[in-house]
């Protein structure tokens, strides 16, 4: 799974191809993202760790590879 | 040829090889400076950007001038310079440090080049540090933590930085690529001698050669008849790209393993040092481990951010110029990004010099950030983990040694403890 609905307003989608496992995303928001067994990261099903959570996991994420999209409604 | 054979015997008995350590990590600030964060709070005051090197800061010898002479040199003090400059590896470039680093890492280096390149070789080795990887680093740490206490429990007292903390990080780096265990005392000072500045180019890069010429041996073992080790992994891994797939080369495989040895040697074992030390001198908090060791993590976290190993991420070279938080960093400009000073940034971190494990969970830089960030980062933190529990599984009522003079924390460019003296029962 690289992206998934958070909550009707908010999606999260992944870039694997960026991440550096450095594991920051798993810390913060551990219901939401994971490492595999390559270390890269995936997402889980939740349940939702909490908008607060998870932007500090995007912003914190050392590549920029979690991206946040508001969904219209 | 054993590589036994092909190094001098000078310092093949333990205690040289100490000696040396001694003496590298006097050379990057050991004794010079003890605790360098009160400077450095002085000067995030006066702007979140230094126009000098952290050694100048100091007023010491700076082992980077002699490579770039003239060079115009700034140091990241906040924690928000310090990520703007990590994020973006296209204006503040890695490349810059092989001229430091050629002798120790050889022509292909992880850590001295950029994006895409960088990338790329990254997602090859990636497999390496991951979780099922894991299982390859763990499986050599417990054998060996247990046999070093083996060597002490019976006396009550010991040396834990000598000891322990340094006895373990290169044998599992070694082991984990391959190196037979008989040369495992000669590959450690040769990965001594491939920290960044600690031995003079020459001595670097012999030591360099003999690592090279000895993992090719390994390599070339390996793809005879592949094992369960890192270098069998590492031959085999290859990237789907747009035009099929690339694999590994031989030199890339050398260049990660000599980036290894200095990568997580000396980081490691330092950090383990500073986590005891700080838990010796805050013996409630080391007594509740004994029973909550679901601390543990929240303890090496906040010992990582409050006084990690290294003062900063290898520095960068502005490709263009840039503007940093406001500061004007010109094209060709050296910049440091001072990770530690970041860590003690009061506007990201409350009251920043206390240590303090129960601080709301938040990521910090220790292991750098941006497309570098440390690729040993799990192995790291599981090696320390295993390493603290190893002794609380161990060595009941760990203390201070009451007759050893009082350790302190000490170093600039590595911080370290000067010792570890305790005793236990
Ligand atoms: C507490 C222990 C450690 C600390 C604090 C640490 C810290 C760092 C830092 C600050 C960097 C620089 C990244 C940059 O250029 O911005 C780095 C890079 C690196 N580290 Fe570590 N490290 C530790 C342990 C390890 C271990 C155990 C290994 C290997 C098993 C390792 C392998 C590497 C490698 C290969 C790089 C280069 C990554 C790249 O340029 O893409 N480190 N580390
Ligand atoms: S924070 Fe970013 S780089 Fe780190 S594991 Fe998560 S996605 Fe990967």
């Amino acid at each position: 799974m690289i992206e998934s609905q958070l909550t009707p307003g908010l999606r999260v989608r992944i870039d694997r191809n960026r991440c550096v496992c450095s594991e920051s995303c798993a810390r913060l928001a551990p219901n939401t993202f994971e490492t595999d067994d390559e270390g890269l990261v995936t997402l889980l099903a939740g349940p939702f760790d909490g908008e607060t959570a998870v932007r500090a996991a995007a912003a914190n994420c050392p590549v920029a590879a979690i991206i946040l999209e508001p969904v219209d409604r | 040829m054993t590589l036994k054979d092909e190094i001098s015997p000078a310092g093949a008995s333990g205690v040289g090889r100490y000696d040396w350590e001694r003496e590298t990590t006097q050379r990057t600030g050991a004794g010079a400076v003890d605790d360098p964060y009160p400077l450095i709070a002085v000067r995030r005051a006066e702007g979140p950007v230094a126009s000098d090197s952290f050694f100048g800061m100091f007023g010491l010898p700076d082992p980077m001038a002699a490579a770039w002479p003239g060079a115009q040199r700034f140091a990241t003090l906040s924690y928000a310079a310090t990520e703007a400059v990590l994020r973006d590896n296209v204006t503040f470039s890695n490349a810059g440090i092989r001229r430091m680093t050629e002798d120790v890492f050889g022509p292909v280096s992880l850590m001295g080049s950029d994006d895409p390149e960088h990338r790329q070789f990254r997602l090859l080795i990636q497999p390496a540090f991951g979780k099922k990887a894991m299982g390859l680093w763990t499986s050599w740490v417990k054998p060996r933590l247990d046999e070093l206490i083996d060597g002490f429990v019976e006396q009550g007292r010991a040396e834990l930085y000598f000891d322990y903390c340094a006895q373990f990080p290169v044998f599992v780096i070694a082991m984990t690529l391959g190196v037979a265990r008989e040369d495992l005392d000669h590959f450690h000072e040769l990965a001594a001698k491939l920290q960044i500045g600690a031995a003079p180019p020459d001595e670097a890069r012999a030591a360099r050669f003999q690592v090279e010429d000895y993992m090719r041996r390994v390599i070339a073992a390996r793809r005879v008849q592949p094992r369960d080790d890192l270098i069998s992994l590492l031959i085999d891994s290859e990237l789907k790209t747009a035009e099929g797939s690339e694999k590994i080369t031989e030199e890339q495989i050398l260049g990660l393993v000599c980036n290894l040895l200095p990568a997580g040697a000396g980081t490691t074992y330092r950090s383990l040092g500073i986590v005891l030390v700080t838990l010796l001198q805050r013996p409630e908090l080391l007594a509740r481990l004994y029973g909550e060791r679901d601390l543990i993590p929240l303890v090496i976290e906040e010992a990582l951010r409050w006084n990690g190993p290294v003062l900063t991420a290898p520095f960068r070279l502005a490709t263009a110029d840039a503007e940093i938080e406001g500061v004007k960093i010109p094209k060709g400009a050296l910049v440091e990004p001072g990770i530690a000073a970041a860590n003690r940034d009061p506007a990201r971190f409350d009251q920043p010099d206390a240590f303090d494990p129960f601080r709301p969970a938040q990521a910090n830089l220790a292991f750098s950030f941006g497309s570098h960030f440390c690729v040993g980062g799990q192995v790291a933190r599981m090696e320390l983990r295993s390493a603290l529990n190893a002794l609380l599984d161990r060595l009941p009522n760990l203390r201070m040694d009451p007759d050893a003079p009082p350790p302190q924390l000490t170093g600039l460019l590595y911080r370290m403890p000067t010792g570890v003296p305790v005793v236990w029962g």
